[in-house]
């Protein structure tokens, strides 16, 4: 992908003679930074694994939404035969799963990757290697499951359950297809991604925040994506425990979802609801910090309640865990559970609400500028809340029993998904985009993209809601002429192609934007192209290999928008300092970093190999086994960042007396970075 | 960015305890699923109390419950520097695991003799699933000790090191208290 | 693309331009809001088209005292919902609008926007009360709405007395889901003692008007959901469970409904019908259902229809007196034990297995077929997916249900089915046995088996 290509900033190690190997280790000798293909595959650092999320993620999602063509299309018309049931309960199981796992997860943790540490102020996360790790687990789950379309046959293995996947009809009797079982071995791979990626940006917020930096100093989108994380740290468990029952029953015989023996399919419903929504949120709360940065940047005003914006989100996610069995109004849970949390779904509206008329706030009264990101924020505060409502139309659970089901639930998700989170994050891309790699995207293809888009959007999933409350059911491959169905999904269908178009747009834009400043026409963007506030404007664009020149002393809020602007005796905000001055040049190169390394690549890689043993045969069970084991020892015996270095004195590089550099050598590191 | 971390705790320390919260959760699961399915076993079946030996499970959750408290001198033996004892208490802790883990593996071939296999019913599919998974815990651990015992032969678990083996000896508690929940529910009150 | 397609269905824009008409007075006030953005266009049309009376399925088109109270539950919120839209839409757009700055006219081209004011509006960092405001003005409204809807929803599958009159008053469904049909087990005289039910049959629910009907709602296999839109929401049927629902119709007619959870290859392909009768109507219906046939004598047209039914057919098809079974033999009115009763569905905590005796080791696996008995008397078949009869469309209006001629069968798809059925609706067959199975039928066997199926009144 285009984007992984442009960055081609030379990594540049820890000063000196160290940077030759360290000791080897059996054939193998520890890889160097450098240019190419390597330096993508052994690195450990935040942000070339960040784009890496972004890149994979965003390919994902234009996967997933090719399968969500198709869906419209054998949708499109009543009695249409484009694909088979069989190859229809395939596509639209493997379009949630894509979008949900591989694309929208995956396009969250790009931002928390890339952006954590540089938030805080730090030089990278607290555990490099893992990072590695994570990134690679998940693109080999991803690639898992998506290799389930070719073997044993085209669209013959693929998972066929659902996103959800209710048993019984996951079993083995009800889907015989190897299908469930990429799905559930699938998940669980990209499920350990999540959860080691989740342990690892905990503990860099919590314990690699620049001095002064307290929590309550943090943007709010390192508090959202923070919570983002706890979120998962306690929702993959609870999957991997649902996955492992399934896996048991399919692969050996286990009995958890045997109904003749007694089991109890709703089981696995609470199982994956009590995982399933708050993953929802874990969705939702990375796109909310996004549009927190770009909201105060374009509307030149700090965010508005910065604590009821922390403490909303918190609330999101504490609540979040209390809502699960919404999903299972009509399943037979009985009235008093199904009261109950009828009830708190109602609440959870609450501090949702609270953000979005925050964000409203913040605008008011601002001088606002409408970029191609600030398009993309606004129109999920106005996108977001038609999905937001009719989530609280679903919880009146009496009136969900009508719902439930139909296409006025896949209107509420897409809603709230696209308007919400895609919007959002596409906002994201055109907010730092400047900032990873350095130039501009176009803000004229960027605009007529945003409109196309939001049009689009709104054909597709705007008519659904007709589409479910005249009774259109979710998941069925056909329709009836006589149902009144036709014309809304005509609509719908073309909207879908709208959308494609869009993304299309984005994908051309990111191709175009980069030839013309290749050529030079556009500027460079310089560290701070927005007048933005929070700490990753603060260095160079793109970010150098050690993030920060210096340590920064965090003093206030919006620390880096301070050091620009004070106040004079009239209050009125003025100039302090251009960012350039403020901003570090990325200069110093006598930081000590994380090498790179072989081992997370090793030990990622033999995930999915024990997952194709576990279905096609046990010996490549004990291949993968040793490909992880083998990687593990290396990872283990290995230094974590400096071959050389006793292994006990990590952490401890940082370098003193790297003073602020001069600002024309700022712009000239800038020139000569790309 | 530098040796001293915003918490002051060391970032693998906080890490484990990170995991630790997670694998709460996934006990947490399998421990609910136990409690829906320990009844529903067919009409000849034995269960639960039947099945159970409680003195002798007893005694290995005694003999468990020890190796928590030779991690703890393992460790302070350490950070007294007196490496030979330090030796001792982690061989000890991971032999006192190996019999656990022997118990358990006893333990489940008895319930195989006397008719309850993994696919019996789905008692047994819940139980054999959630100690399964506690033993596979406890195997981990032993390895973890194991290496750390291995090092230390080669003179290189000192008291500098000390912290490595106090993060192993968290999840050494933690599996330890996982059993105690877990004996209680299953073994002590099969009703 | 196929457009004109879209264009010959002028019912529904016709619907749309009729509604839109009548209702603007109403709407008169967001109306201003409508020209604003498309989107509240889209909103609007949902609103209005929302009862069409060309969708069959139309969860805003209530028939019954159930879904008439959801219908009242969830209009007020609607409307509530609608007034939160227009006014955060309307903030977004008016602040958006008011607040906006345009980057110098000579700068439109460049990269970054183009801005190069240094103002700043005043700086506010939050305003308590305003936040404050807002959380607990929600709070407040949120409780509201959960305090009225939760009564009604704990009385959601309360079962009314049966109106003076009713012949049946304690008439009770046992409504069994499976791969991809329904099938319904009367209990005349409810389910508390029975040990089975009176009669079997499937895909068309028959109740008498005005009344209540308690349905005990359960599966063979996967878990499926039983939805009548225009007489209550819908009630999942899970394998193991019995979970209790009820259906009303306040006018006579025939409501569609289809299965809404996911339930594999024919989720889409399994309907049902509810059909309300007038008590008179319903009292001769159930006698009629009540009938077992005899083995027709040799000389009779369909004799050879129903040998061949016999030895085709009959190895998972039960026609009442016709067939026979391993358990009980011939089925009769009163030896329906193979369907069991209800407690074999219920949930086994107590240690049994609940193996409905129906098809051999697995009531799992949905080897069952519908109970044929009186086929000719259902409008519709093979999960409600064919019509059996072309006028059927139309009996919604009248309520001519029993009055249905066997002259006018459909038969063309019914002779599609029996050919091959996998072809005209998807299924496991042969692999799984769920489904029927194409039995390789010559033309001639095809003709002589439809003839006894229409037959059979
Ligand atoms: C990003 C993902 C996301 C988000 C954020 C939400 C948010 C919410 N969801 Fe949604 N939901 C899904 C993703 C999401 N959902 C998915 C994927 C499914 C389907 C899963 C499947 O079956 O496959 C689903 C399904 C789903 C159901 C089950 C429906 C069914 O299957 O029967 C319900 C039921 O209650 C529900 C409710 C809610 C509610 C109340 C919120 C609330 O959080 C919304 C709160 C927001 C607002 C309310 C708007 C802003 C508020 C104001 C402007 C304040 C003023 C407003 C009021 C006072 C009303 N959702
Ligand atoms: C993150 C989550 C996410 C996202 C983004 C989407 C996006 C979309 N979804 Fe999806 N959807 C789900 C999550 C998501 N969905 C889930 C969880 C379900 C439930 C599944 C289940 O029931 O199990 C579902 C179900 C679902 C259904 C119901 C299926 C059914 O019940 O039978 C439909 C039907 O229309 C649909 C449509 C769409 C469409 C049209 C988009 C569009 O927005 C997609 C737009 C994207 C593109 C069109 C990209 C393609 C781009 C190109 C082709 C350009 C390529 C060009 C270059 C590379 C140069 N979705
Ligand atoms: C292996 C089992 C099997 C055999 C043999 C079988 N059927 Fe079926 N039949 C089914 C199943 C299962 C259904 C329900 C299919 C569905 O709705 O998807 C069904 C449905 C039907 C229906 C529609 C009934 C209704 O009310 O929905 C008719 C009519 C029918 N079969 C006729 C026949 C005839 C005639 C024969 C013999 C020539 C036959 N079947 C043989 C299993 C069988
Ligand atoms: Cu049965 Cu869907
Ligand atoms: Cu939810």
């Amino acid at each position: 992908m285009a984007i992984v290509e442009n960055e081609e900033t030379t990594l540049e190690l820890e000063s000196g003679e160290e940077k030759s190997a360290g000791k080897p280790l059996g054939a193998l000798t520890r890889p160097q930074g450098g240019n190419g293909w390597k330096d993508w595959l052994f690195t450990v650092d935040h942000k070339k694994i960040g784009i890496m999320y972004g890149a994979a993620g965003l390919l994902f999602f234009v996967i997933g939404g090719v399968y969500a063509l198709f869906v419209r299309l054998q949708l499109s018309r009543p009695g249409n035969s484009i694909l088979s049931a069989e190859t229809y309960n395939q596509v639209f199981t493997m379009h949630g799963v894509v979008m949900v796992f591989l694309a929208a997860i995956p396009l969250g943790a790009a931002f928390a990757n890339y952006l954590i540490p540089l938030q805080i102020g730090a030089r990278d996360v607290a555990f490099p290697r893992l990072n590695a790790f994570s990134f690679w687990v998940f693109l080999g789950g991803g690639l898992f499951l998506l290799s389930s379309m070719f073997i044993g046959g085209w669209w013959e293995n693929a998972p066929d359950g659902g996103w959800f996947a209710y048993s019984p009809n996951t079993g083995v009797l009800f889907s015989p297809s190897k299908g469930i079982d990429f799905f559930a071995i699938g998940l669980q791979i990209t499920g350990i991604a999540s959860l080691v990626g989740a342990i690892n940006l905990i503990v860099t917020v919590l314990n690699m925040r620049s001095p002064g930096m307290t929590l309550m100093k943090m943007p709010v989108l390192t508090w959202m994506l923070f919570i983002t994380q706890l979120l998962l740290l306690f929702a993959m468990p609870v999957i991997s425990v649902a996955l492992f029952l399934l896996t048991f029953d399919r692969l050996f015989d286990a009995n958890f979802f045997n109904v003749a023996e007694g089991a109890d399919p709703l089981l696995w419903q609470h199982l994956f609801w009590i995982f399933g929504h708050p993953e929802v949120y874990v969705l939702i709360l990375p796109s909310f910090g996004v549009i927190s940065e770009i909201i105060p940047t374009f509307s030149r005003k700090p965010i508005f309640g910065y604590p009821f914006m922390v403490f909303s989100g918190i609330a999101i996610g504490f609540m979040g865990w209390g809502v699960w069995a919404h999903h299972m109004f009509a399943s037979g849970v009985g009235p008093v559970a199904v009261a109950a949390f009828s009830v708190s779904t109602m609440f959870i509206a609450v501090p949702t609400g609270v953000k979005i008329l925050n964000w409203l706030a913040t605008m008011w009264g601002g001088r606002i500028r409408f970029t191609t990101p600030m398009l993309y924020a606004t129109s999920v505060v106005a996108m977001f809340t038609i999905g937001g409502l009719s989530g609280v139309t679903h919880s009146l659970a009496a009136a969900d029993t009508q719902q439930t089901d139909t296409y006025y639930i896949v209107a509420h998700f897409h809603y709230v998904i696209f308007g919400g989170i895609i919007l959002g994050f596409f906002g994201g891309f055109y907010f730092w985009w400047p900032k990873i790699f350095g130039y501009f995207l176009s803000e004229k293809i960027g605009k007529s993209s945003f409109w196309v888009m939001v049009i689009g959007f709104n054909l597709t999933f705007g008519p659904m809601h007709i589409l479910g409350l005249q009774g259109m059911s979710r998941r069925i491959q056909t329709y009836s002429e006589g149902q009144g169905f036709d014309l809304w999904n005509m609509v719908s269908t073309l909207g879908a192609f709208m959308i494609a178009i869009a993304t299309a747009m984005f994908v051309a834009n990111t191709i175009i934007s980069r030839r013309a400043f290749k050529a030079g026409k556009t500027p460079a963007a310089g560290p701070d192209p927005w007048d933005a506030r929070s700490l990753e404007w603060m260095t160079a664009s793109p970010v150098p290999e050690h993030n920060f020149d210096e340590v920064i002393q965090v003093e206030r809020q919006d620390e880096f928008w301070h050091r620009k602007w004070g106040r004079n005796e009239e209050g009125q905000v003025v100039r302090l300092a251009t960012a350039e001055e403020v901003a570090h040049d990325g200069s110093n190169t006598n930081v000590h970093l994380p090498a790179p390394s072989y081992w997370p690549l090793v030990a990622a890689a033999g995930l999915p190999i024990v997952g194709y043993g576990l279905i096609y045969n046990l010996w490549l069970c004990v291949l993968g086994g040793l490909l992880i084991l083998g990687g593990l020892y290396g990872w283990v015996f290995e230094p974590v960042d400096d071959p050389n270095a006793d292994s006990h004195d990590h952490h401890d590089d940082q370098t003193e007396g790297t003073e602020l550099v001069e600002g024309d050598e700022v712009l000239d590191q800038e020139v000569t970075s790309e | 960015m530098s040796d001293e971390t915003t918490l002051g705790v060391s970032n693998d320390k906080l890490g484990m305890w990170v995991f630790l919260g997670s694998d709460c959760l996934l006990f947490g699961g399998l421990i609910s699923t136990y409690m829906l399915y320990k009844d529903r076993i067919g009409p000849d079946d034995l269960g639960a109390e039947e099945m159970f030996d409680i003195p002798f499970t007893s005694v290995s959750s005694f003999v468990l419950l020890m190796s928590s408290l030779t991690v703890v001198l393992a460790i302070t033996a350490l950070r007294r520097n007196d490496i030979r004892r330090s030796r001792i208490w982690l061989l000890s802790t991971a032999i006192l695991g190996a019999i656990f883990v022997g118990g358990q593996v006893y333990e489940f071939t008895v319930f195989y003799r006397e008719g309850l296999g993994y696919t019996t019913n789905l008692f047994g599919t819940a139980f054999f699933t959630l100690t399964g998974f506690h033993g596979v815990h406890v195997t981990v651990g032993i390895i973890f000790l194991m290496s750390m015992y291995i090092q230390s032969m080669r003179g290189k678990l000192t008291s500098v090191q000390e912290e490595r083996l106090e993060i192993i000896g968290l999840y050494w508690h933690f599996v330890d208290v996982v059993w105690i929940v877990i004996f209680t529910i299953v073994y002590l009150f099969p009703q | 693309m196929n457009l004109s397609k879209l264009g010959q269905n002028s019912r529904i824009k016709q619907n749309l331009a009729r509604r839109l008409s009548k209702d603007t007075d109403m709407q008169s006030s967001p109306r201003r809001y409508l020209k604003w953005t498309f989107l509240c266009v889209i909103t609007a049309l949902f609103f209005l088209t929302g009862c069409a009376s060309n969708a069959p399925l139309d969860s805003l088109d209530p028939a019954g005292r159930k879904s008439e109270g959801i219908s009242d539950l969830i209009n007020p919120i609607f409307i509530i919902a609608g007034i939160v839209f227009v006014f955060i839409q309307g903030a977004v757009l008016f602040i958006g609008w008011k607040y906006r700055v345009r980057a110098p006219k000579e700068n439109e081209e460049t990269f970054d926007g183009g801005y190069t004011d240094e103002e700043f509006p005043e700086q506010i960092h939050g305003h308590f009360a305003a936040e404050i405001g807002w959380t607990i003005g929600p709070t407040i409204l949120m409780a509201a709405i959960a305090l009225f809807s939760v009564g009604f929803l704990l009385n959601l599958d309360d079962v009314d007395p049966a109106p003076e009159g009713a012949e049946y008053p304690e008439v009770e469904v046992l409504v069994v889901g499976q791969q991809w049909w329904w099938e319904y087990h009367y209990y005349l005289d409810g389910v508390e003692d029975a040990s089975q039910p009176d009669f079997v049959t499937a895909n068309d629910i028959v109740i008498p008007v005005g009344q209540d009907i308690k349905l005990y709602i359960t599966s063979r296999d996967v878990i499926h959901s039983f939805w009548i839109p225009r007489l209550n929401g819908k009630k999942d049927a899970v394998p193991g469970r019995i979970s209790p629902w009820v259906i009303q119709s306040n006018e006579v007619g025939r409501f569609a409904g289809q299965c809404t959870e996911f339930c594999g290859l024919s989720h889409a392909y399994m309907r049902m019908y509810a059909v309300a009768l007038t008590q008179e109507d319903f009292s001769s219906w159930v006698d009629n259902q009540k009938n077992i046939r005899e083995p027709l004598p040799e000389n009779d047209p369909n004799y050879e229809g129903e040998q061949l039914f016999i030895t085709n057919c009959s190895r998972c098809h039960v026609i009442n007196g016709v067939t026979e079974r391993d358990v009980g033999g011939v089925v009769t009115a009163d030896n329906m034990e193979m369907y069991g009763n209800i407690e074999e569905y219920r949930n086994h905590a107590d240690g049994t297995l609940s193996q409905g005796k129906y098809a051999g080791e697995a009531n799992l696996t949905a080897g069952a077929a519908p109970n044929l008995t009186h086929f000719a008397t259902r409008s519709s078949y093979a999960g409600s997916f064919f019509e059996l009869y072309p006028e059927a469309q139309e009996i919604s209006d009248q309520g001519d249900y029993i009055n249905l001629t066997t002259n006018n069968f459909a038969r063309g798809t019914l002779e599609s089915w029996l050919r091959n059925s996998p072809e005209v609706k998807p299924n496991a067959q042969p692999e799984q046995a769920r489904g029927m199975p194409n039995l390789n039928l010559s033309e001639n066997q095809i003709d002589l088996l439809v003839d006894y199926l229409i037959s059979l009144d």
